[in-house]
């Protein structure tokens, strides 16, 4: 008796995995630019540029949000997953290191400052920044599901030998 | 968590917390204006219009911190303590007030003796600093202590 071995798909409704970490990733992209532009308004819109070195890292908020935010949007051919989860990662990283960096100054003092109250801006960025992390970590996991596995050796049947 | 876990206690005051003293120092061509105890220039806000309220709050109060103190300040001459007062703010401290105008510091300045603030027109009004007579310095030429208004 002879075993023929055929490739045969996975099972798996990987296109709705992919069509969900897509979705995902565009969500937590916006999050991401819109956490930047909040920073860029403070910035200009509030005399946040006076402030020593929270004014600077305003700005740098700003520029780092945005280019997370295109890299995430932007359509990478086949090097875009590897980019883009790397991206994801840095759009995680970068969301949660502004939250406890706003925590640590409404309730102390950051480099100095002081952040007084929680007004429509904070509010709107930290919104921002909470989708951005939930969205990118959806993602992330969305992406691996969606990932094409490496299709499987199965026996399909046997044949006389 | 830790930084997170002691941040509970109120800053009485964002820039010098322990500091509770005002006197006055020399500006260039503003001449004497009130300073606390480390040399930083305070401010009045020209929108403080009434001596028992305080017109900057949130994105203001960052940008411009208001003086707090957890008691009277001491008061150096030629500095009048009888003009100090203390306006109550948010979250149980105190503002220092003199002559009538709630004072801050201003972010921008970044060591003692600069005076960046001066004549700044941010959220609504003018900053200037002040003499201890209690009224508005300006640059020599540009109407000195006469115009309070």
């Amino acid at each position: 008796m002879k075993v023929v071995r055929a490739m045969i798909p996975e099972p798996e409704t990987t296109s709705s995995h992919s069509g969900a970490a897509t979705f995902a990733r565009y969500v937590g992209a916006l999050a991401l630019i819109v956490t930047g532009v909040m920073h860029l308004q403070q910035y200009y819109g509030v005399y946040y540029r006076v402030i020593p070195t929270i004014g600077p890292l305003f700005l740098v908020n700003f520029v780092v949000g945005v280019a997370l935010g295109l890299v995430l949007l932007a359509p990478l051919g086949q090097r875009a997953p590897e980019v883009h989860h790397l991206a994801a990662i840095g759009g995680i990283v970068f969301a949660a290191g502004t939250i406890i960096a706003l925590a640590v100054s409404e309730n102390r003092t950051l480099f100095g400052f002081h952040e007084h109250g929680y007004r429509a801006a904070i509010v709107i960025s930290l919104a921002a920044e909470a989708v951005a992390i939930v969205s990118l970590a959806a993602y992330l996991v969305a992406s691996r599901r969606a990932a094409p596995t490496p299709a499987r050796l199965r026996p399909s049947g046997a044949s006389p030998a | 968590m830790a930084v997170l876990a002691t941040g509970c206690q109120a800053a009485t005051n964002e820039l010098h917390p322990s500091r509770e003293e005002l006197k006055a120092g020399a500006r260039g061509s503003l001449g004497q204006v009130l300073v606390d105890d480390e040399g930083h220039t305070v401010y009045l806000f020209e929108k403080d219009d009434e001596p028992d309220e305080s017109y900057c709050h949130d994105a203001c109060a960052s940008v411009w911190p208001p003086l707090t103190t957890s008691r009277a300040p001491v008061v150096e001459a030629p500095l009048d303590s009888s003009k100090v007062t203390l306006l109550e703010r948010g979250g149980g401290l105190k503002q220092v007030v003199y002559a009538g105008h709630p004072l801050y510091y201003y972010q921008g300045d970044t060591s003692p003796k600069d005076t960046n603030g001066q004549e700044k027109d941010q959220f609504g009004a003018h900053w200037y600093t002040l003499h201890p007579s209690g009224q508005k310095a300006e640059a020599e030429g540009e109407g000195g202590e006469s115009d309070d208004s």
